[in-house]
C-alpha cells in the first residue's frame, strides 16, 4: 500500500541565481540585458566572480581577469560586488519566504531551506508545484531571478533548487541526484581535484567507486560527500527567528505629496519597531530612510539616535525632525525605514563628565539646526590632519566619550604666539614692497576685481617669482591702484615680498615690524589644492596681527589682545 | 606681547653672500629625496650655487653620477651621507680628505653588511672610529639635536638633552668638526627652533652653518617627495596628513635668496664657503689599485704574462707562431706592459685556467676578442690574425680606464662556483659584485601611484594589462591608456597620476645587484665604495653601477652566464658519456648539413639565431661559411636596423644592387669590404672615422665612447658634431659625410663590435652543429638548462621530435633528475620537468630504484617518502604506469590510505589484485594532465584535439601551398610574442600548433585595437594575407579572436621587446 503523503518530510529550497551579480543589479534589472561582470574588490587581482548572459556569451567566465574579461568583450562593464547590497537583498527574501513557512533556514548567501513539514495543502505533487511557483511569482515581484526544489530532504531540496529547471519537485530522489555533476556535493577544492582526475564527473559515477574504498582514500570527507548525496537522511534545519529583521517598507499608490501620510505611516512603523524592541532587549542605534521618489530616484537618510532608544517617541521623533525640514524634488513613491539595533547600555558618569541633560532634546535641535545651515555646518569641530591652518571637519557629538587632552613632548617649542582668532577672517587691504626696492602694489581681498589670478598666487608663493631677467620686478594685480609708499627701513626676516601698509576693520596702519612669512599648501594632487602665506605684523599703532594672502586675497586672521 | 622672536633683517642693497649647499638629498636616498644627482646639478649651475654637498641617506649610490655631472656643470660636487643612526636620529657627515671618505665608506660598509638589507644604522658608540677626516652637521628635523631638544618636556631638559649630543658630536669629530645647522623653510614655529639652535651654538662655541636640507631641486618636484614620503609609510596620499611636506620649500636656493633668508646671520652663510673650502676631497682622488698578481721571488708579473702568452701560442697554432702573430703579441705586450696592466691579464687568464681546471666552459667576449695576447692565454676564442679585428678597439695608449674583458660562463652553479671563487681569493671585503640601480619603470610606478592616489587597483591592474607582455616598447599614447584602463580623462586624479607617472618614472628605486659584475681591488673595497648584503646569501654589493665603476677607474670583471654556454658543456657531456665524443675546439668548419639547417630557418634553440627577426632574415642571408654567420648575428641588431643597414647588406649580397662604398669613396673599401660597403661593426665605424675625419686611434674610441657611454643625447650630438667638422676639414663631400654620421650615430648606440660578434657566432655555430648532428644529445642538454632562450620546454620537445629524436615522458624505473639520452637515442625526459616535485626526494628515489627495482606502488610508497601531491602528480603524468596499468589506476592506488599491516611490510598487499574501477583517461584528458604537471607534453599537440572544431583553419605546413595575398585563417598556440623596439610598433606573433609554426606579424593600429586580446589569450586564431618574400612566409593579420581551446593550463609564451 502507497505510503500517504503526508507523512514524507518535504523540504524546500530557494536559491537566488548568482547572487552577488543579482544583489549588484537588483535594483537596475535592464542591465542584466547588457554584458556585466562582477568583480570581487577586495581581492588583491581582481577576477570576474559572476556575469551576465551577454557577457557570457562572449566567452567572460569566472576566474578571468579583468584584462582578460576585457579582451573577449570591450563591451564589457566592470562592476563591484556588494556585501551590503547582498546582506539588503538576503534580508528581503527572508521577509517573502516568512509568508510562506514559519520555519526558515538561512543556509547560505542567496539559499534559504524552508521546512514545509505540517503546513497544509502540499499533500499532492501538484499542489507542491503550485506552491513553489507561487514562492518563485514572490520572488519575481521583487524583481529576483530564483530557483525553487522541493524534496524529501533538505539535501534533496536544495540540490534541485541548485542544479535543475526553476522549478522543481523531486519525484524519484535517487534517480535525480545520481545524475547530477559531482560539483554538486561540493568538494573541497583537494578532493574536487583528486576526483576530477579520476575521471569522475557525477555523483552516480562518485558512489559506484563504493564508501569503503573511498573512505580509504578521502577519508572523512568521502563520507561527507555520501552524506550529501544521501536521499533519505533528513538533517535539522536551523531556524531563523523574524524578529531579527527590523525593516519595513510600503509602497504609495498613488504617490504622496505632503507630510502626513509619510508621517502617520512612520509611526506604525515605530511602534512596531519599539515592540519588537522591547521583546528581545535591544534598542535603536540608527534609523534608515530611504524614500523612492516619483522620479526614479532614491533619498536615503541615515539618522543616528543620541542615546540608543527604544520608545516608539523617541524614534519617531527622530524622524519627524528630519522630514519637517525635508524638501524632495518628485514625489514620494515608497518609503523603506529598517533600524540598526544594539543591546540598552547602562552607563556610570565620571565624577568630572558632564552629559547632556536630555540628549535627544539636544540632537533635535542640532537636526533642526542642520536643516537651518546645511548638514555640513553643524556639529563637533575636529581638528584634520593636515598642514592647513585651521583646517577641521565638523562630526556628531559624541555623547559617550569625553575628550581627551594629548600632551606631547617638544610642545614647549611649538607654542605659537597666542592670538584671537577672527572668524570669519577680516578682509585686509595690503600694500607690499618688493625686495626692499621702492615699487609696491596693494592687493585687497574686498574688490573682487583685484584677485589675483593663479599664476600670480604661485608667484607670490614662491621665491623665484622675484626675479625677472635679474632684475626686481614688481607685483601687478588688476584692478586697484597702484600706489607708492616711502621706504619703512628695515623690518623683515627675508626679503620676499612683504606687507608694508594694511587696512582692514579690525586694524589699520603701517606695518612696523614682520615675522614670516610662513607658507602652507597641500592637497595639490587634486582641485582642492590650497596655498597660504602667513605674516605676523606689527603697525605703527601697536597692534599684532595675523595676516594671510590666499588665492592673492588678504585677511587679517587673528590678532593680539 | 612678546615680540623678542621678531628678527630684523640687513638693511636692503646688502652685497649678497656667496652660497654653497651643504646637504642635499637626491633621489638616491631612496623614497627621500626627489630630484636625481644630475637636475640637483643643472640647478645649482642655473642658480650660479658653486659647490652643492649631496648627503644621501646611508649611501654614497649617487655620487658618481653627481660627481660627473658637476664636472661637466662646474659645479663642485662634495661627498657626504646621512647617517643613519641607531636611535632613530640622522646625522648628516661631510667629507674633507681622502681619510674621510675611507672612514665614510668603512662606516657605511659596517652598518650595512652586519644588517638585512636596508636596514643597517651606525651606533654611536662606533662614531669616533670613522670621525676623522669627516665633518658633521647637526641635521634637521630629523637630526640628533632637534630630536633631542622635541623630546623634552621643557627648555631646560631639552637644553640639557641637545648639550648631550653637542658634546657626543665634538667628542667624536672635534670641536672645528661640528656646525650647528639651520634650515628657514618658511615653517610655523621655525623663528624658535632657530633661536635655540643658535643659544645651543654659542654656548657650546660651535659655527652655525646655513642650509636648505634639500629634498628637491626645485618646488615642481615636491610632489614626488610627497608620493615618496606616502609610500615609506604605506598610506596614501588623503591619509598621509602632516607626514606630507608642509610646503615645497625644501628646494635649492641661490646666494641671494639665502643671504635674504639669514640676512641676520650672516655668518651662517659665510661659513658655507669657509667650511666647503675646507672639504677638499674629490671623487678622482679614490686611490685606487688593481690586485697584484703572485708571482714568484725571482719573477715580475710582465715576464710571467709573457711566458703565458707565448707558451699559449706555441699552443693554439701547433708548436710554431707563426710570424704575424708573434708582431702582435710583441705589439700587445709592450702596451700592456706599459700601461701596467700585466696584473690584470693574469688574474684573468689564472680565472679562466680555474674554470677549465675545474672542468668549467668559459669564454671571454667583447673587445677582449680583439687581442692575440687573450686568444693565446686561452681567454677568448677569437685568434684575432684569422679575423683580422682592429686590436685598438681593446686598447690603446690614449684609452682611458681598463680594459674590457667579459667572460661568458655556464650559467647556474658553475657560475655561482667562479664567483665565490673571487670572493674566496680577494677576502670580503676585497671583491662585490657591481650595484644596479632599479629605478621606477612603467607598470610598478603605476602601481605605486595608484595606491598612494586611492586609484582603485583594478584599474591599475587593467592600466598595466596594457603594456602589453615583457617589456614591449611603450606605443600607446599616456591618455588613451588611462582610458582603456577605464579612468576617464575627467577623473578628479588623472592629472596628478600623469604629471606624477612623468615625474617618478627613472627614478631610482632601490639597489640590486648586477648579474654578473664583479669589482675587486688591492685595497679593501670597503675604502672605496659602501658594501651592503644582498638580498642572495653570500654576496656582497658595491653601491655603484658598473657604468660608476669604471668611469672611476675599478677595474670590473663581467662573469656572465650564458644558458647556452651550460647547455653546450652539457651537450659535450652527453656525447662523451654515450661514446660519440665531440671537441667544442674542432668542430669542422663550415659544415654543409650545418648551414642547410640555418638556411632553412630551422633554429630553434641555437644561440643568437632563433628569433623571429633572425629566422626570417636567414633565408634570405643564406648563410654559408662562418663569416656569414658573424654578419647575420650582427646584422640583427637595433643598431644597424635602426640605421637601415640591413636591408642593403642583404640586398647587395642576393646581388639586387651594387656594392658601393658612401660615394664611391675608395678609402672605405678596405674597411667596408668584407661587408660589402655597409658598415656592421663597432670596429668599421671607428675606422671609418680615422680614414675619412683623420681621427686617430684615440679620437676614434674616444668617439665611441661619447656616442655609448649612458647613451646621453648630449653626448651623442657633441661627438657627431666633431666628426662632422672634421670630415668637413678634410674634404669630404657633404652628403657622404651625414651618410657616414647618420650611421655612425644610430650605430654606436647599439651595434657589436667585430669581435664580440665572432664570439658569439662561435656558441651559435656550435649550437646549430651539435642540434644537426648531436640533436639527442642537444635538446636534452636544453631542457636540463631551462629557462633560456626564446623557447618553451613544450615547444623545444615538439622541435625534437619533428628532428626525428623521439621523446619519451618521464618514467619512474629510466628517468633521472635531468633529462637524458637512451641507448638508441631517444630522449627521456628527467623527474626535473614535473612540478612540484622536489629534488632530494627524487635523488632518494633513484638511490632506492638502484638498489632493488620498484616492483609494485606500495613498494615505492614504503621504501620513498615521496609526499602525497607528489605521487599524485606523478600518477596523473603516467610516471607510474611501470607500476600500473594506466594513469588512473595509479591515481586510484596512490590514494589509498597505507596501514602497518604485515601484508604490506612484504610487499604483498591485495590491494593490487583488486580490479580499479576508473576508466583510462582519454587522450585530451592526458593532455590536459601532462600541461598541468609538466607544461609540456609528449602526446599530440593541443591543436590536433581540437582541429576538427575548427575546419577553417589552415595548417602551418599546408600554409605553404597558399597563393601570396591569399586570406587565410591561421590559428594555433601563441608561443612567441615580440615587439621590437626596431619594429616601430609592428608585433610579431609566433604560433604553433600540430605542424609547425606560423608567423603572424600585427600591425602597430590592429596592435592597439587587439592588445589586449593579443597579449592576453593563450590560443590565438588569426584572418590575414599571405605574404611571401622568397623562402620568408607571414600572414599579416586584419583580424585576431581567441580561439576556444580545452580549459587547461597552457605554458605561457615567451614575450620579448
Amino acid at each position: 500500500m502507497k505510503e500517504p503523503m503526508a507523512m514524507t518530510p518535504l523540504f524546500a529550497v530557494l536559491h537566488l541565481l548568482e547572487f552577488p551579480l543579482q544583489s549588484a543589479l537588483r535594483h537596475h534589472p535592464e542591465l542584466w540585458d547588457q554584458p556585466i561582470a562582477l568583480v570581487d574588490p577586495t581581492q588583491r587581482v581582481a577576477r570576474v566572480i559572476a556575469a551576465t548572459p551577454g557577457a557570457r556569451a562572449a566567452g567572460v567566465v569566472e576566474g578571468l581577469m579583468t584584462p582578460q574579461a576585457l579582451a573577449r568583450c570591450r563591451e564589457l562593464l566592470i562592476r563591484p560586488r556588494s556585501v551590503d547590497g547582498e546582506s539588503s537583498t538576503m534580508e528581503a527574501i527572508v521577509q517573502v519566504a516568512f509568508g510562506f513557512s514559519p520555519a526558515i533556514e538561512d543556509t547560505a548567501p542567496g539559499l534559504l531551506t524552508l521546512d514545509l513539514r505540517g503546513l497544509p495543502g502540499l499533500l499532492e505533487q501538484s499542489q507542491r508545484h503550485g506552491w513553489a511557483e507561487r514562492l518563485k511569482g514572490a520572488m519575481d515581484a521583487l524583481g529576483l531571478r530564483s530557483r525553487v526544489g522541493v524534496g524529501p530532504t533538505p539535501n534533496v531540496a536544495r540540490l534541485a533548487a541548485l542544479w535543475s529547471e526553476e522549478v522543481f519537485v523531486v519525484d524519484d530522489a535517487t534517480g535525480f541526484v545520481s545524475t547530477l555533476p559531482i560539483a554538486a556535493l561540493e568538494p573541497t577544492a583537494h578532493v574536487a581535484e583528486i576526483l576530477g582526475q579520476w575521471g569522475v564527473r557525477t555523483v552516480g559515477e562518485f558512489l559506484a567507486l563504493g564508501r569503503a574504498d573511498l573512505a580509504d582514500r578521502l577519508g572523512l570527507e568521502a563520507l561527507a560527500l555520501f552524506a550529501s548525496a544521501s536521499t533519505t537522511s533528513v538533517r535539522p534545519v536551523r531556524q531563523i527567528r523574524p524578529p531579527q529583521r527590523f525593516e519595513e517598507f510600503w509602497e504609495f499608490d498613488p504617490a504622496v505629496e505632503t507630510l502626513e501620510p509619510l508621517l502617520f505611516l512612520c509611526r506604525r512603523f515605530t511602534d512596531s519597531f519599539a515592540q519588537r524592541l522591547e521583546a528581545l532587549g535591544l534598542a535603536a542605534e540608527h534609523l534608515i530612510l530611504r524614500l523612492r521618489l516619483e522620479s526614479g530616484q532614491d533619498h536615503r537618510k541615515r539618522l543616528r539616535l543620541p542615546e540608543p532608544a527604544r520608545r516608539s517617541e523617541a524614534l519617531f521623533q527622530c524622524l519627524q525632525t528630519y522630514l519637517e525640514t525635508l524638501r524632495t524634488e518628485a514625489p514620494v513613491v515608497g518609503v523603506d525605514l529598517s533600524l540598526e539595533s544594539t543591546r540598552s547600555r547602562q552607563r556610570q558618569f565620571s565624577l568630572f563628565e558632564a552629559a547632556v541633560r536630555d540628549a535627544h532634546q539636544f540632537q533635535e535641535t542640532l537636526a533642526r539646526l542642520s536643516a537651518l545651515v546645511g548638514g555640513d555646518r553643524v556639529g563637533s569641530p575636529v581638528r584634520e590632519d593636515s598642514h592647513r591652518t585651521d583646517a577641521f571637519r565638523l562630526v556628531s557629538p559624541d555623547f559617550e566619550n569625553a575628550p581627551t587632552v594629548e600632551s606631547r613632548p617638544g610642545r614647549w617649542l611649538q607654542a605659537p604666539t597666542p592670538m584671537r582668532r577672527l572668524r570669519p577672517p577680516s578682509p585686509a587691504r595690503v600694500e607690499i614692497r618688493v625686495l626692499g626696492g621702492s615699487s609696491s602694489t596693494s592687493i585687497t581681498a574686498s574688490d573682487p576685481a583685484s584677485r589675483l589670478s593663479p599664476d600670480h598666487v604661485l608667484a607670490l608663493l614662491s621665491p623665484t617669482f622675484r626675479k625677472e631677467g635679474g632684475k626686481p620686478m614688481t607685483v601687478t594685480a588688476p584692478g586697484p591702484p597702484v600706489s607708492r609708499i616711502p621706504e619703512t627701513g628695515p623690518n623683515s626676516a627675508s626679503q620676499s615680498p612683504q606687507p608694508v601698509f594694511v587696512s582692514s576693520a579690525v586694524a589699520s596702519g603701517r606695518i612696523r615690524r614682520v615675522q614670516g612669512p610662513v607658507r602652507r599648501s597641500g592637497h595639490w594632487w587634486e582641485a582642492q589644492a590650497w596655498a597660504e602665506e602667513v605674516w605676523q605684523v606689527e603697525t605703527d599703532r601697536g597692534q599684532v596681527l595675523s595676516l594671510v594672502c590666499r588665492e592673492g586675497c588678504w585677511t587679517v586672521d587673528a590678532v593680539a589682545d | 606681547m612678546d615680540l623678542s622672536l621678531f628678527v630684523a633683517s640687513a638693511p636692503s642693497g646688502a652685497i649678497p653672500m656667496t652660497y654653497v649647499e651643504l646637504h642635499a638629498r637626491s633621489a638616491f636616498s631612496f623614497l627621500r629625496g626627489g630630484s636625481l644627482p644630475d637636475v640637483l646639478v643643472a640647478e645649482a649651475a642655473r642658480l650660479g650655487i658653486p659647490a652643492v654637498a649631496m648627503t644621501d641617506r646611508m649611501g654614497l649610490q649617487g655620487v658618481p653620477r653627481f660627481h660627473r655631472a658637476g664636472r661637466e656643470a662646474g659645479v663642485r660636487g662634495i661627498v657626504g651621507a646621512e647617517l643613519a643612526m641607531e636611535d632613530g636620529s640622522v646625522l648628516p657627515v661631510l667629507v674633507e680628505n681622502r681619510t674621510g671618505y675611507q672612514n665614510l665608506c668603512r662606516c657605511l660598509t659596517q652598518a650595512h653588511l652586519r644588517s638585512a638589507k636596508g636596514t643597517g644604522t651606525v651606533r654611536w658608540d662606533e662614531l669616533p672610529e670613522f670621525a676623522s677626516g669627516l665633518v658633521a652637521l647637526t641635521g634637521d628635523e630629523e637630526g640628533p639635536l632637534r630630536r633631542a631638544l622635541l623630546g623634552a618636556r621643557n627648555a631646560a631638559s631639552g637644553g640639557e638633552q641637545a648639550g648631550r649630543v653637542l658634546d657626543r658630536l665634538a667628542a667624536a669629530f672635534g670641536a672645528s668638526g661640528v656646525f650647528v645647522e639651520l634650515q628657514r623653510h618658511h615653517l610655523p614655529g621655525e623663528s624658535r627652533w632657530n633661536r635655540v639652535l643658535i643659544d645651543l651654538a654659542r654656548s657650546h662655541r660651535l659655527p652655525l652653518l646655513a642650509t636648505q636640507a634639500v629634498s628637491h631641486a626645485t618646488p615642481g618636484e615636491r610632489p614626488v617627495v610627497d608620493v615618496f614620503t606616502c609610500l615609506r609609510h604605506h598610506v596614501t596620499l588623503d591619509a598621509a596628513g602632516a607626514r606630507l611636506s608642509s610646503n615645497a620649500e625644501r628646494h635649492l636656493k641661490d646666494s641671494e635668496a639665502m643671504g635674504a633668508l639669514f640676512a641676520d646671520l650672516p655668518e651662517a652663510v659665510s661659513n658655507t664657503m669657509d667650511l666647503a673650502a675646507r672639504l677638499r676631497f674629490e671623487l678622482s682622488d679614490l686611490g685606487y689599485e688593481f690586485p697584484r698578481f703572485p708571482v714568484g721571488p725571482d719573477e715580475t708579473m710582465e715576464a710571467v704574462l709573457e711566458d703565458w702568452a707565448y707558451r699559449g701560442a706555441r699552443q693554439c697554432y701547433g708548436g710554431r707562431i707563426p710570424d704575424k702573430v708573434e708582431r702582435l703579441l710583441i705589439k700587445e705586450l709592450t702596451l700592456i706592459h706599459r700601461l701596467g696592466f700585466d696584473g690584470y691579464f693574469l688574474i684573468v687568464a689564472d680565472l679562466i685556467r680555474y674554470c677549465r681546471d675545474h672542468g668549467i666552459l668559459a669564454q671571454g667576449r667583447g673587445s677582449a676578442a680583439n687581442s692575440a695576447v687573450c686568444f693565446c692565454l686561452g681567454v677568448t676564442a677569437v685568434d684575432p690574425v684569422r679575423f683580422d679585428v682592429l686590436f685598438e678597439r681593446f686598447l690603446s695608449e690614449s684609452r682611458k680606464g681598463w680594459p674590457d674583458i667579459d667572460i661568458d660562463l655556464p650559467s647556474g652553479a658553475q657560475r655561482e662556483q667562479v664567483i665565490q671563487e673571487v670572493y674566496r681569493r680577494y677576502g670580503p671585503h676585497g671583491a662585490a659584485m657591481t650595484g644596479t640601480i632599479i629605478t621606477y619603470r612603467g607598470r610598478n610606478t603605476a602601481r605605486e601611484l595608484g595606491k598612494v592616489l586611492g586609484l582603485p587597483m583594478d584599474v591599475v591592474d587593467r592600466f598595466n594589462a596594457l603594456f602589453s607582455g615583457g617589456d614591449f616598447p611603450h606605443t600607446l599614447e599616456f591618455e588613451a591608456q588611462l582610458e582603456k584602463a577605464g579612468l576617464p580623462a575627467s577623473h578628479p586624479r588623472v592629472p596628478a597620476f600623469a604629471a606624477l607617472y612623468r615625474q617618478i618614472s627613472g627614478l631610482p628605486r632601490h639597489l640590486g645587484q648586477h648579474s654578473g659584475g664583479m669589482i675587486v681591488a688591492r685595497d679593501p673595497l670597503n675604502q672605496l665604495v659602501p658594501l651592503e648584503n644582498a638580498s642572495m646569501p653570500g654576496r656582497v654589493v658595491a653601491q655603484w653601477d658598473k657604468d660608476d665603476c669604471e668611469d672611476l677607474g675599478i677595474i670590473k670583471i663581467d662573469l656572465l652566464g650564458l644558458g647556452m654556454m651550460a647547455a653546450l658543456q652539457d651537450t659535450v657531456a652527453l656525447c662523451a658519456q654515450r661514446g660519440n665524443p665531440v671537441d667544442l675546439a674542432r668542430l669542422p668548419e663550415n659544415d654543409p648539413a650545418t648551414f642547410e639547417l640555418m638556411r632553412r630557418a630551422d633554429t630553434v634553440g641555437v644561440f643568437q639565431i632563433e628569433s623571429r627577426a633572425q629566422m626570417a632574415t636567414l633565408p634570405r642571408m643564406r648563410p654559408e661559411r662562418f663569416y656569414d654567420l658573424v654578419i647575420e648575428i650582427a646584422i640583427i641588431r637595433p643598431g644597424p636596423i635602426e640605421g637601415g643597414l640591413a636591408h642593403p647588406y642583404l640586398a647587395r649580397r642576393n646581388g639586387e644592387e651594387p656594392v658601393t662604398y658612401f660615394g664611391g669613396d675608395e678609402r672605405l673599401k678596405p674597411i667596408l669590404g668584407r661587408t660589402l660597403g655597409v658598415p656592421l661593426f663597432q670596429e668599421q665605424m671607428l675606422a671609418m672615422a680615422m680614414v675619412m675625419a683623420n681621427f686617430s686611434g684615440s679620437e676614434a674610441e674616444e668617439l665611441r665612447r661619447a656616442l655609448s657611454f649612458h647613451r646621453s643625447n648630449e653626448k651623442m650630438s657633441r661627438a657627431t658634431a666633431k666628426l662632422r667638422a672634421a670630415m668637413d676639414r678634410s674634404g669630404v663631400d657633404p652628403r657622404v659625410a651625414e651618410q657616414i654620421v647618420d650611421a655612425v650615430g644610430s650605430f654606436a648606440l647599439y651595434g657589436f663590435p667585430e669581435s664580440h660578434a665572432i664570439s658569439f657566432a662561435h656558441l651559435a655555430y656550435a649550437s646549430a652543429y651539435l642540434k644537426t648532428h648531436r640533436a639527442s644529445e642537444f635538446y636534452c642538454a636544453l631542457l636540463n638548462n631551462q629557462p633560456m632562450g626564446f623557447y618553451s620546454p613544450a615547444t623545444l620537445v615538439r622541435d625534437a621530435r619533428k628532428h626525428g629524436v623521439p621523446v619519451r615522458p618521464v618514467s619512474l624505473q629510466k628517468s633521472e633528475w635531468s633529462c637524458g639520452v637512451e641507448a638508441d637515442g631517444a630522449l627521456r625526459l628527467g623527474f626535473r620537468q614535473v612540478q612540484g616535485l622536489r629534488h632530494e626526494a627524487v635523488l632518494r628515489l633513484v638511490a632506492e630504484r638502484t638498489r632493488a627495482p620498484f616492483r609494485s606502488l606500495d613498494d615505492l610508497r614504503r621504501r620513498v617518502p615521496l609526499r602525497a601531491e607528489e605521487l599524485r602528480q606523478l600518477a596523473a603524468l603516467g610516471v607510474l604506469n611501470d607500476l600500473a596499468p594506466h594513469r588512473r589506476a595509479a591515481l586510484w592506488e596512490v590514494e589509498r590510505r597505507r596501514g602497518d599491516d604485515l601484508l604490506e611490510a612484504t610487499g604483498a598487499s591485495s590491494e593490487g589484485q583488486r580490479p580499479v574501477p576508473l576508466a583510462p583517461m582519454t587522450p585530451m584528458e592526458r593532455m590536459g594532465a601532462d600541461y598541468s604537471g609538466m607544461r609540456l607534453t609528449t602526446g599530440p599537440h593541443p591543436m590536433a584535439l581540437i582541429r576538427d572544431r575548427f575546419p577553417d583553419l589552415w595548417r602551418a605546413e599546408d600554409l605553404s601551398s597558399a597563393r601570396d595575398r591569399e586570406r587565410v585563417w591561421v590559428g594555433g598556440q601563441v608561443i612567441c610574442r615580440q615587439r621590437p623596439g626596431t619594429a616601430k610598433g609592428v608585433c610579431f606573433v609566433s604560433l604553433e600548433d600540430e605542424t609547425g609554426i606560423t608567423n603572424v606579424i600585427v600591425s602597430p593600429t590592429q596592435f592597439e585595437v587587439e592588445r589586449l586580446t593579443l597579449t592576453q589569450e593563450p590560443f590565438l586564431a588569426v584572418l590575414g594575407e599571405v605574404q611571401r618574400r622568397g623562402a620568408t612566409l607571414h600572414v599579416k593579420a586584419h583580424r585576431i579572436e581567441r580561439l576556444e581551446a580545452t580549459p587547461m593550463v597552457f605554458p605561457a609564451s615567451h614575450d620579448f621587446g
